[in-house]
């Protein structure tokens, strides 16, 4: 029986065939999405996909040529066409390796009924409405089939399933103060078994946001819950770009092994995370995956580099180069990551703020330089905290902090308490010195 | 394929699902992309894409299906039909959609020069050409990042009442950004292009590059500004992103139909600013890269006007959200592509030109910024976000430091009533990139304004 992907063989034969080096990236999935919106199923979809991803190497060049359906069949000759004048063949293909074990394939969720996840979703809006009658609730419950193979002309040929399920809520509350936003949401491989979790974030951001303080301008300490991390390490993950690095524009370029921040704090690339959303037994070059520190103790120890990064440099690749989809040539993209945990209970982290900000999400933090460490964005939800408690909910204003500088010279603690997310795993992250400026 | 045998096939199945309502979209593209980073040309690539979906209104429920193979039309037909009944089950409000001419047409946009007739070659000469000008211009500038598409799609549109749209859609869009570093610190600057209609708009742009090589070093040695409310003059890139993040999305109807708080919130004949401001919102502008001819349910997309002489006129529709309401529909129901539904969205958002001349802008402002470029923005509905790549402070009236860093903030509901000084020509400035709402990013959008003087902004910052 033909499979979709035996296109992929034929790919590479016809490569062969031709005397030309290359890699096809065949990706293949089934997403079933059920969606609520203001307190009421809104639509429920269903979408196939197919597509290939080809990288031809030819005297020295690289082309790169992607197809969806049956739009396969001249993808060799396009990718030549363009690789007369594609970028220098740097780098080679990786041929069979050892690959790590892991779990991504979770068959009760192949066998999850639509009717299912409609119940999911009913019951998280059908419970936030009963403790908030006033909010617009929304919903998504999904779940997705996958899978990838990779082939390549020095002999590799990567075939790997997995499957993934979400659920995830949002609240909104109008009120006379403007509108209040909140939500939670959990993800990955496997069957999300806590919904319940999902509920009881969503209540207590509903109940703590009831509550308005005000935030006169200055510096304060500022607490980063889990959910407000990745604003936080957006700039550590451009300076640890192999790309960035290669390129000399990253700040990090000469300053390997060099103590970049406060010995307390970790930063890990973990492709192989148990329960981590990017678990994978390979990147989507085919490099084994691996757990990678970026800083571990305060000291800059790798960076994440794809098989294009890590020859420029002279290392050997880390596992992070991936695609958007079977369309996208790969580059450099973090797995998971993890910080290591601190050795303080998170509920004594908030008992020590005398006052300060806790902040669960930023709005706007993405848009700035990140070479520069300067993180700015509105405090989308956040809560005041005055002697250890929480006084209310903080809203119309901005921080502003250098992470490289606040990271160094200004931890306070990290919490022993972690969040896994997605792909992420996280704890509590408490600054001191950060600016805050109010609105009008 | 055979589009017009394809559109046969599809009036036909159509014509026999029990259904409501049903439509299938059919999308074929091609794309051309390559990247420069630093002297090197880093990927150059071709994609070739083929995809379909299909939406079913059963009773009270919408199903949903796409696929990349015209071969499984018949079996995704039956999966969104199975998943609207399942649906409509499930909901308790009706669907309703307003009632819109049914439409049978082809079109093809006026296109003064098609990328797709350029050979790679040529553009890729170019864009080495503007690369190699960015890198040989000054010591301080390490690298670069020089970013080509174009894209050119053909859509066909069939829906169970009779309407069958084959149309084409082109799209141009890149960004040159200059790196200048000096010891730890990096600073960019950027130059950018966007188009419907017109390859011509990658030429004669080293004006735009060297003005980008000379931010970028000159932030290298520009301060931050202290966080604070400001005076903000803001420049018709910059005016534009803000009348987007700022009101454009909070007039996205489908975000409104069903949430009686902010339907009050939104009531037509609310004032939102002075007399001096129009907002409108059209998919009539060629050669924008918000340029629309139809939506994807096949409404023609015209001109919206939101806010005329300071109040909330109007709004941008899909059918269903215009029925809910009680208002037309405005042709604003957007897919990203043949993977997504149709959701209410942004074309070409523009304020309208005042009478403020440059020196109007200015007077009078003690201590202000001047925001040249966007970086990006966002909202919440309520509040929102946006970053400038490019900013002066404000002295006196005059325009006298280049600024880093600089980040403003604001509430929807009050900012707009705080623009003081609107000027007379309006910016037809294009950015590549594009809008994003939920999953569906980048949507390509327009915005196009004059100047604008906003007071009591807040502006995040640190410095001082």
């Amino acid at each position: 029986m033909n499979r979709w992907h035996d296109e992929g063989e034929r790919i590479i034969d016809a490569l062969v065939a031709r005397g030309l080096q290359g890699e096809v990236y065949c990706l293949g999935s089934e997403r079933e999405p059920v969606r609520f919106e203001d307190n009421e199923l809104k639509m429920m979809e269903s979408s196939t996909r197919t597509g290939f991803g080809l990288r031809l190497f030819e005297e020295g060049r690289i082309g790169f040529a992607a197809a969806t359906g049956g739009g396969s069949a001249d993808l060799v000759e396009k990718a030549r066409a363009v690789a007369r004048f594609g970028s220098a063949a740097d780098y080679e293909l990786p041929g069979p390796n050892e690959y790590p074990e892991v779990d991504t394939f979770d068959p009760r969720i192949e066998k999850l009924a639509a009717g299912d996840m409609l119940e999911t979703g009913q019951r998280l809006v059908d419970d936030i409405l009963a403790f908030e009658p006033d909010a617009q609730v929304g919903a998504t419950v999904s779940r997705s089939v996958g899978t990838v193979r990779i082939l390549n002309t020095r002999g590799l040929d990567l075939l790997h399933s997995g499957t993934g399920h979400g659920v995830g809520c949002q609240a909104t509350v109008v009120g006379e103060e403007g509108l209040l936003h909140t939500g939670e949401f959990a993800g990955g491989h496997h069957m999300v078994e806590d919904v319940e979790g999902i509920l009881d974030s969503v209540l207590w951001q509903l109940e703590a946001a009831s509550r308005i303080a005000e935030m006169p301008d200055g510096t304060y300490p500022v607490l980063f819950a889990p959910t407000s991390l990745g604003d936080v390490l957006r700039p550590f993950l451009a300076c640890a770009d192999g790309d960035a690095v290669s390129r000399g524009i990253s700040p990090w370029r000469d300053r390997m092994g060099e103590d970049l921040v406060d010995p307390r704090f970790s930063l890990i690339d973990d492709g192989l995370l148990p329960e981590g959303a990017s678990t994978a037994p390979w990147d989507d070059e085919g490099t084994p995956s691996q757990r990678t520190p970026i800083l571990e103790e305060g000291t800059l120890r790798n960076y994440l580099l794809d098989l294009k990064s890590a020859a420029r440099l002279g290392r050997c690749p880390t596992g992070n180069g991936f695609r958007g989809g079977s369309g996208a040539a790969p580059s450099i993209s973090s797995s998971n990551l993890v910080v290591e945990a601190g050795d303080t209970p998170l509920e004594d982290m908030v008992r020590s703020m005398d006052d300060g900000l806790l902040v669960l999400s930023l709005m706007g933090a993405w848009g700035a330089n990140p070479y520069g460490g300067r993180v700015s964005g509105n405090v989308n939800l956040g809560f005041r905290v005055s002697r250890g408690e929480i006084l209310g909910r903080v809203k119309d204003c901005m921080i502003y902090v250098d992470v490289f500088e606040g990271l160094k010279d200004r931890l306070v603690a990290l919490s022993r308490e972690r969040e896994r997310r997605h792909s992420t795993l996280f704890p509590h992250v408490l600054l001191e010195g950060v600016s805050i400026s109010a609105g009008g | 394929m055979d589009w017009d045998r394809a559109a046969s096939h599809i009036e036909e199945l159509i014509r026999r699902t029990p259904a409501d309502y049903a439509e299938v979209r059919l999308e074929e593209s091609e794309v051309t992309a390559f990247r420069f980073r630093g002297p090197t040309l880093e990927s150059v690539q071709e994609n070739a894409s083929f995809g379909g979906a299909i939406r079913v209104l059963a009773g009270r429920g919408w199903g949903f299906a796409s696929f990349n193979s015209l071969e499984e039309l018949e079996d995704r037909l039956e999966r969104a039909s199975a998943l609207a009944a399942l649906a409509s089950e499930r909901r308790t409000r009706p669907v309703d959609l307003a009632p819109v001419p049914r439409v049978r047409d082809r079109f093809v946009p006026e296109i003064a020069e098609d990328p797709r007739d350029v050979p790679l070659e040529e553009k890729i000469r170019r864009f080495s050409d503007y690369n190699r000008r960015m890198l040989e211009s000054s010591g301080e500038i390490a690298s670069s990042q020089v970013a080509y598409g174009d894209r050119k799609a053909r859509l066909l549109f069939v829906n169970s009442e009779g309407s069958c749209i084959d149309q084409t859609k082109l799209d141009i869009q890149g960004a040159l950004v200059a790196i200048a570093t000096r010891g730890s610190d990096t600073q960019m600057g950027s130059a950018y292009f966007g188009s419907s209609s017109d390859y011509g708009v990658t030429r004669g742009l080293e004006e735009e590059i060297d003005e980008a090589v000379r931010t970028a070093t000159a932030l290298l040695d520009a301060p931050g500004v202290p966080g604070g409310r400001y005076t903000v003059i803001a420049a018709p890139p910059m005016a534009g992103v803000f009348a987007h993040e700022a009101f454009g999305h909070l007039s996205e109807a489908d975000d409104l139909m069903d949430n009686e708080r902010m339907r009050e919130m939104m009531k037509l004949g609310r004032r939102f600013g002075p007399a001096h401001l129009n907002i409108f919102d059209t998919g009539d502008t060629p050669g924008s890269r918000g340029f629309l001819r139809y939506d994807d349910e096949g409404v023609a997309a015209g001109r919206a006007d939101l806010i005329r002489e300071g109040v909330l006129v109007g709004r941008l529709h899909s059918r269903q959200s215009a029925a809910t309401m009680g208002e037309a529909p405005t042709g604003s129901a957007r897919a990203l592509d043949y993977r997504h539904a149709p959701i209410c969205r942004m074309r070409n958002t523009q304020i309208g030109p005042g009478e403020a001349s440059t020196e109007d802008l200015f007077e009078g402002v003690k201590r202000g910024l001047y925001v040249v470029s966007p970086y990006g923005g966002q909202t919440d509905d309520e509040m929102f976000t946006f970053m400038a790549g490019k900013a002066y402070l404000v002295e006196d009236g005059r325009a006298t430091q280049l600024v880093r860093d600089v980040t403003l903030t604001g509430n929807v509901f009050h900012t707009l009533a705080n623009i003081d000084r609107i000027g007379r020509e309006v910016g037809r400035h294009e950015s590549p990139g594009g809008c994003g709402k939920g999953e569906q990013s980048p949507l390509p959008v327009g915005h196009w304004s004059p100047h604008i003087r906003i007071q009591n902004v807040t502006v995040g910052g640190g410095a001082g």
